[in-house]
């Protein structure tokens, strides 16, 4: 008889402690609380899965509580948070709070952006803005495209191709983003005199897919035409390259089509005058000679004669510093109204197309076409401007928050959500009591 | 540097929106260069650039150094002249070197102009120096007479003016009717002439006040097509 | 003898025919054992290949090529192996005894000889030994070994297997031979040539299985290849390529770009093809399906040819003599000639002559390098002073074709100098001449000075104002004669010595201060040129540079001589030789200078024009017309359209996989010459595809090799950083 309270005692004891490695291990998915409330753990973004919103949806339509306490590991997907916001405006009380990481907000933060270049050739740029650290990866329809680990509080990627949409994946969040049809105006109008520098811009210009249109005086009322240069406006050009004092008489057309949404690109020539000093991110400081041999290094651009932007406007933006001492302002770039102005301190850049590198025809093109991208018109950049309720799944922490309001754990973690987390302890103790009733009864048999 | 020195090239004196005038900064001019190679005499007109020159400030107000350049093939330097001129009796055997040159040249989008100093289908410099462009860059086909370049400044509706040179009997005894050329992307790369500019043009430009017609006058058309196409 | 002896004796002969038995038997049953291995894997193989055609057919699974080789031979031949191995694990060791057993059963009488063959004779008590042995003996002698009892034996532990194993083999050749060739029709095009069409099933059979073969042009002297199954071949230009299936070619077609190539064959058709210059797709098509061979040209490249002497450029003082020629060739293929060319051109001004010249020509009967020495006579050549000679080695490689270009060296050039040359190897003597002689004059009349200065204290005043008024005169003459020059360079006027005033309307950047010549018009900052001023230092003399007109500066030495002569001339007017000298001097060093400057070199500094744009601006009569300019062609980004290209491919795999397999064929063949990495990840899509193994990895690859996302840190305050 008394073998065999102890074998019940050994049964009971591994019985407890098997349940509670289990419940460790698998807590329960949804459980009851007290007042009324259900707890939803462990929901990711990765992971939203039919299961998930059948919880959900169980949870709320079936077990009839009349709130629910979610604990996520990392941010749930849209549909998730669609759905909870959904029942919060119905009326139920939705809370939730980080299940894992204790620094949540800060790890899960990522928002991305998407452009579509305005370049006859299309592309898109996608900016995202993560935490440092996070290792992100870009895929589209088609599967995985790259990986960035971001070191700088942000990351972006300049993509050739058709315009289509993008998942940005954190390992606590995945964003999703498309790009918006660029603007169906192709011509640029450039201002310029004849040399050499306006006849590689236009090569250059036309081999990237862009109109232009350009007058090039040879002698007095002796021209040469390219293109069929007319009134500018933002019905016709998509920006204006002013390389020079040719520019100048036209100043304050240029004014208003930059007001009204056009791009202008500025040079040290164009610049330099009173005429377009209203628009321009900056002054114009002395001229320096290119850095011999530089033409076709790693930076082509330090061997073109250099006139550094000086004096910035207050609103400009600092595109490019040039890699010589002190790493003066290169390219600068502010808004002007709707339109965007860009100043370019390098001059004569066809010495970088036929004295460059290996590849330097294609770079300078590719250097001009980014330039335009920069400024150029899109027309469809007011709708993109629309008024968006919520930050959608570019920003899906922020869209999270804007949902369901800031997590109940903002200044901690839960201290029942990590109770949840560990073993039960009844069960343990449950486990030892049967172990030592156990031992206790075989020394007082006298059994080893 | 004083006012009159800014003035050699017109315009560069300017007003702006306020009325103010403005020193704009000093343009890149153009530099008529004349390439050398090693083999033969690419030297063989030495008056044809001053001569050129004269004509490319006579005519027009584009800014052009007073004095031509003289850039070696086997050099990369050639590059910073993207119209070059070449000239010679002799045969042409590009070096190596050369050749890698010239086609970095024609590739990045400059325009080589040739003249068969012998006006001389037969002669030594054309079969080798058609050879040799056609070995780096291409074959050379027949430029329409209706190109564009022959009315990118003056119209010349007949195509290439003739020269006294090929009126005369010199060389091969015949006018020809159409120059050679090398087009990429619809550009003239490599411009091939049998007319003998180099005899025609080469004189000093001050001779130009005793001749009726300046024959040097499609020299402008060569720089104009050269600095906007 | 005993009856033991006889025992012994019988025990023995026993031993011997049961020996012989045992080996006949192990022999047996060896057989019998390679038989049943060969047999069971034979139809393991027949059970495979028929469960692989059912799965493929009747199931419609696609089967790849590793499942194929998995079911059709890897498991049959593992079948095999495990049977032989139990065999050899758990074979019945033949020994003596069951030897004797075996025979005791076919011959009962015999049942001595077990016991013979079982027991130790010497252990039988002599009786029974030799007993024994008389039976045993009497009934090997009558029975014992029977040969045809043996064969008999063997037939029987044969026959079963070997029927099985010819059964088996022949159902195997038969899959093989009628069933297979649809299967691996299917296989071979995968998703490629089926198109759902159950009815194409009997027609695929000729497009299942092909065979290319290649041969090489005969000049290459390569041999020919034989390939099975292959998607793309890689050969040498004009290699001829014959693609062979299976089948009629009745309702086959063939073409290459837009060209129709022509089927042939009755029992098996063929394809006969030229390896193009450039790559090239064969698709042969029976009706619905059809499937796609890659020409992938290999170039024959042109020979390497080394000059290696003369080894610079030279210029010869003399016509007589020889030089050596020397030089080497490389080809890839052979080599079949290898010759000089040395042009000839004989003349100046504008009359010149050539002459081509072919020497030293050597026969090189194939072999891959070759070298050639020969030697240049110019007395042969009838050379002249003045002529230039061009050198190059040409190389001609085996290709038969008569406009094949030959491969050539770097040209040398060889000039003779002509008589007047021999102190330099200037070719213009146009300046020097005039230069040279006010030089020999200036340094003529410096002497005679010089002397003059000497003789003057002890020759008359009236004696040294003649003598020294004649040498004035003479340094006039000079002086004028270096006028004439610096005025025919500057204005193109040959008159001497006169000069213009500013407003006249024709300044060539000279003009006249107190007789001398002056650079520029009047202005405050420009100095009068003195001989005095211009003594110190040659490099002085370019201190106002910056002052004067361009055209002035490179005859700034001329004019520096022009006014020291004037100076000199001046103290010679006034009988005053000693003032003089210093002027003479000066005057003669600055014609050096000149002289120096000059001096036109054939591969050296030129007499360049200097324009004066100021006065010639817009000077000309004629006026040009507007123009408009033909707008440039747009450059296509070939990454751009090549990606464009693949994600069409890529979402056309799961819709039409033909479709999506001949367009990646087409990318991948555009992409050769202008993209290699892409070109490599596509063969892989492909041949993921041809295995019909998952393509999605390869897929990957190619895009990441065609999009190259550039990828930067940061986040800019602007849209597109």
């Amino acid at each position: 008889m008394r073998s065999r309270i102890e074998w019940a005692a050994r049964v009971v004891a591994l019985v407890a402690l098997g349940a509670a490695w289990w419940m460790w291990q698998f807590p329960p998915s949804v459980g009851r609380s007290a007042s009324n409330v259900a707890v939803l753990e462990t929901v990711s973004a990765e992971a939203e899965s039919d299961s998930v919103l059948t919880a959900i949806v169980n949870t709320l339509f079936t077990s009839g509580q009349s709130a629910l306490r979610l604990s996520v590991s990392s941010v749930p997907g849209q549909q998730t948070r669609a759905l909870l916001h959904a029942a919060q405006d119905a009326g139920w009380r939705v809370e939730w709070r980080s299940g894992v990481n204790a620094n949540f907000m800060a790890a899960n933060a990522i928002a991305v952006s998407a452009t579509a270049r305005t370049d006859p050739d299309g592309g898109t740029v996608i900016q995202v803005a993560a935490p440092t650290g996070t290792a992100l990866t870009l895929s589209d329809s088609l599967g995985w495209i790259d990986s960035v680990l971001v070191s700088d509080r942000g990351t972006y990627w300049n993509l050739s191709g058709d315009a289509r949409a993008f998942r940005v994946a954190s390992p606590f969040a995945v964003a999703t983003v498309g790009a918006s049809a660029q603007s169906p105006v192709k011509r640029i109008r450039l201002f310029a005199a004849t040399g050499w520098e306006s006849r590689f811009l236009l090569n250059a210009l036309e081999a990237a897919g862009w109109t232009v249109d350009a007058d090039f005086s040879i002698a007095p009322r002796v021209s040469v035409t390219a293109g069929s240069p007319t009134t500018i406006d933002t019905a016709r050009y998509a920006a204006v390259v002013a390389l020079d004092s040719s520019a100048w008489r036209q100043a304050a057309a240029i004014g208003r089509f930059v007001r009204s949404g056009g791009g202008l690109v500025l040079f040290p020539g164009s610049a330099r005058g009173a005429a377009l000093a209203p628009l321009r991110a900056g002054g114009v400081g002395s001229a320096l000679a290119g850095i011999p041999g530089a033409l076709r290094s790693a930076l082509p651009t330090e061997g073109l004669a250099f006139t550094p932007v000086t004096g910035l406007a207050s609103d400009a933006v600092v595109m490019a510093r040039s890699a010589r001492e002190g790493a003066p302002v290169a390219v600068a770039a502010r808004r002007v109204g709707a339109g965007r102005v860009i100043q370019i301190g390098f001059e004569q850049t066809w010495e970088w197309r036929m004295l460059g590198g290996d590849n330097a025809v294609l770079d300078h093109r590719d250097w001009w076409r980014s330039m335009l991208q920069r400024v150029a018109w899109s027309s469809v950049a007011a709708v993109e401007e629309r008024w968006m309720p919520l930050p959608g799944n570019a920003a899906p922490l922020a869209d999270l928050v804007a949902r369901l309001g800031p997590p109940a754990d903002a200044y901690g973690p839960d201290s029942e959500t990590l109770a949840n987390a560990a073993p039960p302890v009844w069960l343990l103790v449950v486990a030892l009591t049967a172990l030592l009733g156990e031992w206790w009864s075989r020394r007082l048999r006298g059994a080893v | 540097m004083s006012a009159d020195r800014v003035r050699t090239s017109p315009g560069d004196v300017r007003g702006n929106a306020t009325g103010a005038l403005e020193l704009e900064p000093r343009r890149s001019p153009f530099v008529f260069a004349t390439a050398q190679y090693e083999s033969g005499d690419w030297d063989s007109a030495p008056s044809l650039a001053g001569n050129i020159i004269d004509t490319v400030a006579r005519y027009t107000s584009l800014a052009v150094e007073p004095q031509g350049a003289m850039v070696s093939l086997s050099s990369d330097d050639a590059l910073r002249y993207p119209l070059l001129f070449l000239t010679g009796h002799l045969p042409v055997r590009f070096t190596s070197q050369e050749g890698r040159v010239i086609q970095r040249y024609v590739e990045r989008g400059g325009l080589l102009f040739i003249d068969d100093h012998n006006h001389d289908i037969d002669g030594a410099f054309h079969k080798t120096a058609t050879e040799e462009i056609a070995r780096l860059v291409g074959p050379l086909q027949p430029l329409p007479n209706n190109h564009v370049l022959y009315s990118s400044f003056f119209t010349f509706v007949d195509g290439p003016p003739t020269t006294s040179h090929e009126l005369n009997g010199w060389g091969d005894n015949l006018v020809h009717e159409q120059l050679l050329a090398v087009t990429r992307n619809q550009r003239i790369s490599v411009l091939y002439s049998n007319k003998d500019y180099s005899s025609e043009w080469n004189f000093h430009p001050d001779n130009k006040r005793f001749m009726g017609v300046d024959p040097t006058r499609f020299a402008v058309n060569i720089i104009v097509y050269a600095l906007t196409h | 003898m005993s009856g033991a002896t006889a025992a012994f004796a019988g025990a023995a002969e026993i031993r011997d025919a049961m020996a012989r038995v045992r080996t006949y038997l192990r022999d047996t049953i060896i057989g019998h054992t390679l038989l049943l291995g060969a047999a069971t894997g034979v139809v393991a193989a027949v059970l495979g290949h028929a469960i692989s055609i059912f799965v493929a057919t009747a199931l419609a699974v696609e089967l790849s090529r590793t499942q194929l080789a998995l079911g059709h031979w890897v498991l049959p031949l593992m079948v095999a192996a495990a049977v032989l191995l139990w065999r050899v694990f758990n074979r019945d060791v033949i020994t003596p005894v069951r030897a004797a057993l075996w025979y005791e059963e076919r011959v009962p009488s015999a049942h001595a000889v077990v016991t013979l063959v079982e027991q130790s004779v010497n252990a039988l008590s002599p009786g029974v030994a030799s007993q024994l042995a008389r039976q045993a003996a009497i009934a090997a002698h009558e029975t014992l070994p029977a040969r045809a009892q043996l064969r008999s034996a063997r037939w029987k532990a044969w026959r079963v297997p070997a029927a099985v194993l010819l059964s088996a083999g022949i159902s195997l050749f038969a899959l093989r031979s009628w069933a297979m060739p649809t299967l691996q029709d299917n296989i071979n095009a995968n998703a490629a040539t089926s198109t759902g069409d159950a009815s194409a099933g009997a027609s695929s059979n000729r497009l299942g299985t092909w065979r290319v073969r290649v041969a090489p042009p005969s000049y290459a002297s390569r041999p020919a290849q034989s390939l099975t199954n292959v998607g793309s071949v890689r050969a040498l230009v004009g290699s001829r390529v014959v693609i062979e299936g299976d089948g009629d070619s009745q309702g086959l077609a063939a073409t290459m770009a837009d060209l129709s190539l022509s089927v042939s064959g009755s029992d098996s058709w063929q394809v006969n093809v030229t390896m193009p210059n450039t790559p090239a797709v064969v698709r042969v098509s029976d009706g619905d399906l059809s499937r796609v061979l890659t020409l992938i040209p290999q170039p024959d490249s042109l020979p390497q040819v080394q000059l290696l002497t003369p080894l610079r450029d030279s210029v010869y003082r003399d016509t007589a003599g020889s030089v050596q020629l020397s030089a080497s060739a490389q080809d890839d293929l052979g080599l079949r000639l290898l010759s000089f060319e040395v042009i000839l051109t004989s003349g100046a001004g504008e009359q010149y002559t050539a002459r081509t010249i072919t020497l030293g020509a050597k026969a090189v009967n194939g072999a891959r390098s070759a070298q050639a020495v020969h030697e240049l006579s110019f007395a042969v050549l009838k050379v002249a002073p003045g002529d230039v000679m061009h050198v190059r080695a040409l190389a001609r490689d085996l290709h038969p074709v008569s406009s094949r270009e030959a491969g050539v060296s770097e040209t040398r050039s060889l000039r003779f100098a002509r008589a007047d040359e021999y102190d330099s190897v200037a070719v213009e003597a146009a300046p020097p001449p005039v230069v040279d002689s006010s030089l020999l004059s200036q340094r003529m009349l410096l002497d005679l000075t010089e002397k003059l200065e000497s003789r003057r204290a002890r020759i008359a005043r009236e004696v040294l104002v003649v003598e020294s008024r004649r040498l004035a005169t003479e340094q006039a003459r000079i002086r004028r004669a270096v006028s004439a020059m610096v005025f025919q360079r500057v204005t193109g006027e040959g008159e001497s010595e006169h000069v213009h005033y500013e407003g006249d309307g024709h300044d060539h950047g000279l003009t006249a201060q107190a007789g001398k010549l002056v650079p520029g018009f009047g202005g405050g900052g420009v100095s009068v040129m003195t001989g005095a001023q211009a003594t110190g230092a040659s490099g002085q003399a370019n201190n106002n540079a910056t002052d004067e007109s361009a055209i002035v500066a490179i005859n700034r030495p001329l004019l520096e001589a022009y006014n020291a002569m004037w100076d000199a001339g001046r103290a010679l007017e006034l009988a005053d030789p000693r003032e003089a000298i210093p002027h003479m001097r000066l005057a003669l060093e600055a014609i050096q200078r000149a002289r120096a400057a000059e001096r036109i070199y054939l591969r050296g500094r030129v007499r360049l024009i200097v324009v004066d744009l100021a006065r010639v601006r817009l000077a000309g009569k004629d006026t040009g017309q507007d123009s408009r300019r033909r707008p440039g062609e747009r450059a296509l980004s070939v990454r751009d359209v090549y990606g464009n290209r693949l994600l069409r491919a890529a979402e056309q795999l799961v819709i039409d996989p033909v479709a999506a397999r001949d367009s990646l064929v087409a990318l991948r063949l555009d992409a050769l010459t202008d993209d290699a990495p892409l070109s490599a990840a596509l063969e892989l899509v492909l041949s993921a595809l041809q295995a019909g193994d998952d393509v999605t990895s390869p897929l990957v690859r190619a895009r990441r090799a065609l999009l190259r996302p550039v990828a930067g840190q940061g986040v800019s305050a602007w849209s597109v950083p």
